[in-house]
């Protein structure tokens, strides 16, 4: 890996974790952020897909899907950055669905790996009940305001913590000339 | 291609080729066990992981979509099972990004073939074996990238299977599932393949995974239309092909042997398997989902000897027990350094070429 790559990972896990920090201590202002992380977030896919689309499929048969798929992640993302005030209720249901599914998920690969021998299962496993207390969590706590901005703060802090990791992987191979 | 023909017809090209039985055996054995040597088997073997020549499903699917995991894949299933026709191909109007894919489609008779017969040459029959997989590779897996790519890998619903009756031709519309449990339906024209992800690197997009196991099957001839072929029509005739690889490799084994002074890309050696032409046609044209049995059978009548079953197990006690540097003197440590030999050379031939998709430069 070059250096460059390595400054580029840790710096955006770092400032992934001051943004997760920074929200869980101001939830007032944590709702108002989560809002603008999903419309950037969409609006950087959008740009993000019309990049590939101009650069890579093109030139690939049936490749105007992808361009079908940056306009509408866009006009998504342009909704979500215009919206003011949503009802929190909303926010917290797209993300008992998604936590639902991605528990699911990993349970079921868990299984898998236990079933074929991998050591990896227990740690899926972690995963996948993680998932589900997280949802069991929102539905406990679905009349408190600040439930939407701790939960997703974490997950910000929990993927800035992987990015991080990741920046200082040992990324040798070795070479028998 | 399967076991059929990296364990079975393997060896009866390296029996034709001069080979004795014993040696066959060796090579058969390692062109197969390339499609078999994971991280998973080699963490249970305590050997080096760097030599891991394949990726189990299970591993693909744990693999993170970072550009490390991403060169990871692309060294093994480049250097083994996809070998670049021409890491320097060249398109009008096309980004960098794009030709840093389009470089790595896998076809044969390309400049890293070469390279690779000629590092199986004074080296083990491991080697060999590993050369051979990779050679007959070249021919089952052409058109499709040892990495993964949707703008390169995909395919589309126009799909045909291109079936022999009494009047010619027909064509018969082939029915993709995404049923992993599922096996193929020849009769039906019904094959498993990966969902499609519109994800550029998921692994969904790797290798022929879009066109499922079609590419393996030596009976089939089928019209595609490939991702990376601006909408033209290509028609891929398996037996054709799988008969060049099976004259081909004994080609290469015989310049391994000393019996050519180079190896030369394009050329068969048709004239060896003359008597057994129409007996080699017949097992490759056979609708069935593989012809282990019929190879099985020719191999034991050229050699008249018994040909074993395919034991992964074979050699992996002597691994284990053996101690510190006699480790590299077991079958599977030679197998374990002509692997990381083959890696190396392929890896280091597309940083070469300007592509980091294998590998970065600075390290």
């Amino acid at each position: 890996m070059t250096l460059f790559n390595r400054f580029k990972i840790v710096t955006y896990g770092i400032l992934e974790f001051i943004l997760g920090i920074i929200m869980l201590t101001n939830p007032d202002y944590g709702y108002r952020i989560v809002l603008l992380v999903i419309g950037l977030y969409l609006m950087f896919s959008g740009y993000k897909n019309l990049f590939y689309f101009f650069s890579m499929a093109r030139y690939m048969v049936d490749g105007r899907l992808i361009l079908v798929k940056a306009v509408i992640l866009l006009d998504f993302g342009f909704l979500a950055g215009s919206l003011t005030d949503v009802p929190r209720i909303y926010i917290l249901i797209y993300l008992m669905v998604l936590h639902t599914f991605e528990g699911t998920i990993e349970l079921l690969r868990s299984y898998e790996d236990k079933r074929v021998g991998s050591h990896s299962w227990k740690l899926k496993m972690f995963h996948g009940i993680l998932d589900l207390f997280i949802v069991i969590l929102c539905i406990v706590f679905i009349a408190n305001n600040n439930t939407v901005v701790i939960i997703f703060s974490t997950g910000l802090i929990y993927s800035s913590i992987i990015r991080i990791i990741t920046g200082f992987r040992r990324s040798s191979f070795l070479y028998v000339q | 291609m399967q076991l059929d023909f990296h364990y079975y017809a393997t060896y009866c090209a390296a029996y034709i080729a001069g080979y004795t039985h014993e040696e066959s055996l060796s090579i058969a054995y390692s062109a197969q066990f390339v499609d078999l040597c994971s991280k998973t088997l080699l963490k249970e073997l305590g050997a080096p992981l760097e030599s891991a020549t394949t990726q189990l499903q299970m591993e693909l699917m744990q693999s993170r979509s970072d550009i490390f995991s991403l060169q990871e894949i692309t060294r093994i299933w480049s250097s083994f099972h996809f070998l670049p026709v021409d890491l320097y191909a060249n398109l009008k109007w096309r980004t960098k990004r794009y030709l840093r894919k389009y470089r790595l489609i896998c076809g044969p008779n390309g400049e890293l073939l070469v390279k690779t017969v000629n590092l199986a040459k004074n080296s083990s029959l491991q080697s060999v074996g590993i050369a051979m997989h990779v050679l007959a590779d070249t021919w089952a897996h052409a058109n499709f990238a040892g990495t993964p790519s949707l703008v390169i890998n995909n395919i589309n619903y126009d799909f045909f299977e291109i079936i022999k009756d009494e009047e010619g031709f027909k064509e018969r519309k082939i029915d993709f599932k995404h049923n992993a449990t599922m096996k193929d339906d020849i009769d039906n024209c019904v094959y498993v393949n990966c969902i499609m992800s519109t994800n550029e690197n998921s692994i969904m997009n790797l290798g022929h995974g879009r066109a499922g196991h079609i590419p393996d099957y030596s009976f089939i001839k089928y019209r595609y239309m490939p991702a990376w072929m601006n909408y033209k029509l290509l028609i891929k005739d398996n037996p054709s092909d799988y008969f060049k690889a099976f004259t081909q490799m004994i080609y290469a084994m015989k310049y391994i042997r000393g019996e050519y002074t180079s190896f030369e890309k394009n050329t068969f050696d048709f004239l060896s398997v003359e008597n057994y032409k129409d007996r080699i046609m017949a097992i490759l044209e056979k609708r069935q989902l593989e012809a282990c049995d019929d190879w099985k059978k020719f191999g034991e009548e050229l050699s008249g000897m018994e040909i074993e079953s395919f034991d992964i197990k074979k050699y992996q006690n002597e691994y284990k027990n053996s101690l510190g540097g006699d480790k590299a003197d077991t079958f599977i440590g030679k197998f374990l350094k002509g692997a990381i030999a083959q890696k190396t050379m392929v890896t280091d031939s597309i940083i070469e070429s300007g592509n980091y998709l294998a590998g970065f430069k600075f390290l």
